[in-house]
């Protein structure tokens, strides 16, 4: 076949199919009202967490000595703290680093946040750990598996206090609390998908063209598992952010004066009996709506997802 | 039956029923317009591929459509009354105790938790207040009635604690405690071995005659259909298109669709040579992609005019209780047929094993399984280790560029033979030897080039494809692994590859899930071969496929075997397959090869006992054949602890043949006995006595 | 020749809530005469005919054709059928001579068949007169003779020996005591292997009988 009429078919054939496929994505998505839902919130938060230097006048740390704990107005949309800090604005940049900053000092900071990062993270570590118990079996699996039940054994606040005690707050180790935490779920997970997916022929098949152990897992087995493993991924991402306003909330969250909303529920808590519940309210109502939004989106993913199984 | 002046009505009678199901699609109708009657004492089999709607139709009878299906129109009559339009209450009290049906699985029917004695009685006590003890009474002599052995133990037993073939014995020994007027079937004997298969269908024949129940019985195994079933409903897409008495059906196929079907399964009464199989090009049309106003098979139809392109053909009565929806049903002469261009066609000719060179040498291979015993001192390493001797002791020698067919029932140790071939097991003891080299390690110590050499083709089409990747990419993947072909030819050769198993190129980029089940399987063979093996083991390749595809996998197969030179390793359970597909035939049974020989020879006598059982289980697409009736008693016994002696003298039926019942077979290890240089039987009885054996089957 | 062997196994049965209506379509799609009347678990409850199906004609007299619809349209099996402990059964064991005597003596068409309470059948006079034909060997094309021997022992075994002399199978026979003539049964047999003349040639050769009939019957 000449190469001309080898680009041709490419892109006959090619293009459509892939952009069905993310359309077929989209529109199942698209069926489930919880989906549909939980996504407007998750995507709200995304949106104002981007946006935030234009969505405000003020700066997060911007203090107006005249306005403590002032209610909502039209300068300040859900009022002030007790610093007279505008609280939507500490919120939106609170949401910022949950979902899309991770701040490593001062100056450098990576995309995608706290929240985000930690579950990234433990999804590496519980896939590798899941993947090697569930497809090697054996001894291996015993180890690995008798460790994460002992780490499962802690209570997960208790877990999380543990942690950041022993290594200090800091945007960095609350991603590590985080990751390790979520590693054996992830990881018991992923173990009992490859149980599974381990006993398909076309595992056979690459164990007879003699594939190396990590092409078998990371190549055949994990594409495989990551329907469940999505989902998974997206109700954790809530339970983190639970997590860190636990954490914020207990003193063990980021040093102050970042905008973290669990320090911002603890702070806000002593002028609720003031006549001013606004700074603890309004932090509280973001960390709810932004798990029970995960939680929606991950729901309805997983029932379209079953459904067309 | 006794002679009756004027007839009985008919149990069920079913006329113009349409089912429509509620999909993404919209409404799809499913079921089209079907017409039958079901009389006293008669089967009437439901026969078609696959997604041809036999099963909604037993389901629209029992009311068990679900949420999203229902009856468009038609009248479903049964015991003279409409169920068609009832409220869900009604239909319980008409319907009531009166139909029973009987899945594929019996453990879909069967409780786990309890006992087989309690949920036996319980269908007495509870639907027929019929007092406890007298329940149990009758349940022992309902599952006497059905030829469990043992019957008052059973009771006893939990269903796990019992072979498939007792399992579905029990459900229907269960369904029969109804005495229902109307027992539907579906594929009830399709997951069970040939030998039990057949002590189940003979079961089945025998209970509609004492019982006088009226039968649906849905399969696709059109042998199954001609050895059980009175009447025949042939159903395609969604339509019934022919309905005939079963030896009318097979004499005188009318729609083009069952002359097709009937060309696609091999048979095994008839010489090799003529036993083509000819598949019927292109697919079953999708439900929502079916034409209203045309005739459902125009597409695939080798007679289709103009006419059956715009009209919708009806059924009607072309002989006696023969009807067709064909417009040109009895004017076709089938045996004037010529398969059309666009299917190709193998050449089968006979290959000689001689001078070709040795591929593959097996000598005493042992694969056992370790099992730990259930003892407290395992684990401390201290228990008695018991092994599975799953191969124990198999010798072959695999010619270059033939097939060697491996047959036997589940449990012979043909797929662990196969394991051990390809190095997922490793063999216990014995000489493994693949083009010279010793291959007895497994897969990942073994030389890149020698991986290359030996593949496989695997059984289940829905599990051999892995979902996250293109057909192009897993066909690639082995050509990239052993470098087959330079990387910027990949491409190119994936396309060549496609080709071959008559896939088109638009192909490449689909995922699995848009793949039919015959599709997934040539992109299997397409994986197999891309890496140009010297051997490719098949593990029952077209066993999950329906007929159609089913011949036209096989054919693709042998082409590609003829033109690659490719030795092939055939593991499968059907007989008449293996016969059609493989020159050489080793049958197995518990980890011993009992019988090797050419394909001719092993269909022939002499037979070994083995063989001779398997053979006369085998239902025979023609209602004319005469077959030999020997049926084997009991189960396989277990792998764990052998039989002594030879292995296969617990359920013989051809020990008596020797000097006090054959006590030899129980102390010694039976001999070698060659018939021809190629054609060996493992037996104690001398070959002379064994040639003297009617052949099994004979067709008129 | 039992019940249980000549019966019609899953008789058409309805419910007390059967509107009669109904089960007059039922019986007359199907050309029958009688139906069980079953509750839950097939327990006879009751039987209806066509008889209770029947409005006296007094009464119709008295009602005018929107009266009878309504009537009928009302009507349940409940309300017109034979009821439980009024129907006469036979088990499956019984006789069907036994069965025959019942229907006679009690004037009746039909007899379910029961198994502790349970409709497991239904035999009819039809049954019953269906299996007299076979009987006499209705079911098989052949001859049939009819002699007449004297009331003695052994005069039947000279006829079947005298067929089976021969090399002929007798595929039905029976036997009434000769009407109005005393001290004589009449014999019928039925016999296929043979012509009318071999036949005629061997009966006539018994001493003491008389062939007073041959005749070819079949179904």
């Amino acid at each position: 076949m000449a190469a001309g009429e080898r680009t041709l078919l490419n892109t006959i054939v090619r293009r459509p199919s892939r952009w069905r496929r993310l359309w077929e994505g989209v529109s199942t998505i698209g069926r489930s009202k919880t989906a549909m839902a939980g996504l407007t919130i998750v995507s709200f938060w995304f949106l104002v967490a981007i946006f935030a230097p234009f969505l405000t006048p003020y700066g997060p740390f911007d203090q107006d000595y005249k306005l403590q704990n002032a209610p909502p107005s039209a300068a300040h949309p859900l009022g002030t703290d007790h610093l007279g800090r505008d609280i939507w604005t500490r919120l939106i940049y609170g949401a910022r680093l949950v979902l899309i900053m991770l701040p490593i000092n001062e100056s450098l900071w990576l995309p995608g946040g706290i929240a985000l990062w930690g579950v990234f993270l433990g999804l590496v570590t519980g896939s590798v750990l899941g993947l090697l118990g569930g497809y090697l079996g054996g001894w291996i699996d015993e180890v690995v598996m008798r460790l994460l039940d002992a780490m499962m054994a802690f209570p997960v606040i208790l877990l999380y206090m543990i942690i950041i005690a022993a290594i200090g707050p800091s945007a960095l180790n609350i991603v590590m609390a985080i990751a390790i935490v979520g590693t054996p779920g992830i990881a018991r997970l992923v173990r009992s998908l490859t149980l599974d997916i381990r006993t398909r022929d076309y595992i056979r098949a690459a164990e007879i063209r003699g594939e190396s152990v990590w092409y078998v897992m990371f190549h055949e087995i994990l594409p495989n598992a990551r329907g469940p493993l999505i989902v998974d991924a997206m109700l954790r991402v809530g339970y983190a952010i639970f997590a860190m306003g636990t954490l914020g909330f207990l003193g063990l969250g980021l040093p102050p004066p970042s905008p973290d909303w669990g320090s911002m529920v603890a702070k806000g808590r002593q002028y609720i009996m003031a006549g001013s519940p606004w700074a603890a309210l309004w932090p509280s109502v973001a960390i709810a709506s932004l798990v029970v939004g995960l939680n929606l989106f991950a729901d309805g993913l997983r029932e379209e997802l079953a459904r067309y199984r | 039956m006794q002679t009756r002046f004027h007839p009985l009505p008919p149990i069920l009678k079913v006329e113009n029923l349409s089912i429509s199901y509620a999909t993404r699609y919209g409404e799809v109708e499913a079921v089209r317009q079907v017409s039958f009657e079901v009389n006293r004492a008669t089967t009437l089999g439901l026969v078609g591929e696959s997604g041809c709607g036999k099963t909604t139709v037993a389901f629209g009878i029992l009311d068990f459509l679900g949420p999203n299906g229902r009856i468009v129109e038609g009248s479903i009559k049964f015991q003279g009354r409409e169920l068609v339009g009832r409220s869900e209450k009604e239909l319980r009290i008409l319907r009531g105790d009166q139909i029973t049906m009987v899945y594929q699985d019996p453990m879909q029917a069967l409780n786990p938790s309890l006992t087989i004695g309690e949920q036996l009685a319980e269908v007495l006590i509870v639907h027929r207040n019929i007092p406890h003890a007298e329940a149990w009474r009758r349940s022992i002599e309902m599952l006497e009635r059905v030829y469990m052995p043992d019957a008052p133990n059973v009771m006893k037993r939990y269903p796990h604690q019992l072979s498939g073939g007792q399992q579905q014995r029990v459900v229907i020994a269960m369904a029969l405690l109804n005495n229902p007027a109307l027992l539907i079937m579906d594929e009830p004997t399709t997951a069970l071995d040939v030998t039990v298969e057949a002590a189940v269908l003979d079961l089945i024949a025998e209970l509609k005659r004492d019982f006088d129940t009226g039968i649906i019985y849905i399969t696709h195994n059109l042998g199954v259909v001609a050895r059980i079933c009175d009447q025949v409903a042939v159903m395609y897409a969604g339509e019934l298109v022919e309905r005939a008495p079963v030896k009318e059906l097979f004499a005188h196929p009318l729609h083009p669709y069952t002359q097709g079907l009937m060309r696609c399964v091999p048979k095994l009464g008839i010489t090799k040579e003529e036993s083509r199989l000819y598949p019927i090009r292109g697919r079953v049309p999708a439900p929502q992609d079916r034409p209203w106003g045309a005739c459902i098979f125009a597409p695939r139809c080798d007679y289709a005019t103009e006419r059956c392109r715009n009209e919708r053909p009806m059924l009607r009565e072309i002989a006696l209780g023969h009807s067709a929806r064909c417009f040109y049903a009895g004017e076709i002469d089938p045996s004037a047929w010529q398969p059309s261009k666009e299917i190709d066609l193998p050449v089968v000719e006979p290959r000689a094993a001689s001078g070709y060179g040795t591929v593959l040498e097996i000598e005493n291979l042992k694969t056992y399984y370790e099992q730990p015993s259930r003892s407290v001192l395992s684990l401390f390493g201290l228990g008695k280790k018991q092994h599975v001797k799953a191969v124990d002791g198999v010798s072959l020698r695999v010619p270059r560029g033939i097939t060697v067919g491996v047959v036997g029932e589940s449990g012979c140790g043909k797929s662990t033979l196969a394991k051990t071939i390809i190095g997922l097991e490793s063999p216990t003891a014995g000489v493994l030897e693949f083009l010279g080299f010793d291959i007895s390690m497994p897969v990942t110590r073994r030389d890149v080039k020698l991986i290359q050499e030996l593949q496989m083709v695997f059984q289940n089409p829905d599990s051999t494809m892995n979902p996250a990747y293109t057909v192009g990419q897993q066909i690639a993947r082995p050509l990239q692994r052993f470098k087959t072909v330079p990387p910027h030819q990949v491409y190119d050769e994936v396309i060549r590859l496609l080709h071959a198993v008559r896939l088109d190129p638009s192909y490449y980029d689909r995922f699995p899930s848009q793949l039919s089940g015959g599709e997934k399987q040539r992109v299997g063979i397409a994986r197999a071969f891309a890496s140009r093996p010297e051997l490719v083991l098949c593990d029952e390749p077209v066993s999950a496929l329906d007929v159609s595809v089913q011949a036209a996998v096989l054919n693709l197969l042998l082409d590609i075997q003829r033109r690659y030179g490719t030795t092939m390793l055939f593991i499968a359970h059907d007989l008449s397959v293996v016969r059609f597909f493989s020159d050489f035939v080793a049958v197995m049974y518990l980890g011993h090869i009992v019988e090797f020989g050419s394909a001719e020879a092993i269909y022939a006598p002499p037979y070994h006992p083995y063989t001779e059982a398997l053979l006369s289980a085998v239902p025979i697409p023609d209602p004319c054949a005469t077959q030999k009736r020997i049926r084997l008693e009991g189960n396989v016994p277990s792998a764990l602890n052998p039989p002594s002696g030879c292995v296969f003298h617990t359920r013989c039926p051809r020990r008596n043949l020797l000097l006090d019942q054959g006590k030899v077979c129980e102390v010694e290890t039976p001999p070698q006995r060659y018939n021809t240089e190629q054609h060996y039987i493992l037996c104690h009885i001398p070959l002379e006595e064994l040639r003297k054996m009617e052949p099994v089957i004979t067709t008129l | 020749m039992f019940v249980g062997d000549y019966m019609t196994r899953h008789p058409l049965t309805v419910t007390p809530d059967t509107s009669i209506v109904e089960v007059q379509g039922i019986m007359a799609e199907n050309n029958i005469r009688h139906v069980p009347v079953v509750e839950k678990g097939k327990r006879l409850v009751g039987l209806v005919t066509r008889q209770n199906l029947r409005i006296s004609p007094i009464e119709l007299s008295s009602l005018n054709v929107w009266e009878i619809t309504r009537l009928l349209s009302g009507l349940k099996v409940k309300d017109v059928m034979v009821r439980g402990k009024d129907v006469i059964t036979a088990t499956p064991d019984t006789p069907i001579e036994e069965a025959a005597r019942i229907l006679v003596t009690h004037r009746i068409g039909c007899l379910p068949v029961l198994e502790e309470g349970i409709v497991v059948g239904i035999i009819t006079e039809s049954d019953l007169l269906t299996q007299l034909t076979n009987l006499l060997g209705l079911q098989v094309p052949g001859w049939r003779a009819t002699i007449r021997v004297p009331d003695r022992a052994g005069e039947f075994a000279k006829i079947t020996a005298a067929v089976a002399s021969r090399g002929w199978g007798i595929d039905a026979a029976g036997s009434l005591p000769t009407p109005r003539k005393p001290g004589y049964w009449d014999v019928v047999i039925k016999i296929s292997a043979a012509t009318r003349d071999e036949l005629v040639a061997v009966l006539q050769q018994i001493e003491g009988q008389e062939l007073i009939d041959i005749r070819a019957t079949g179904p």
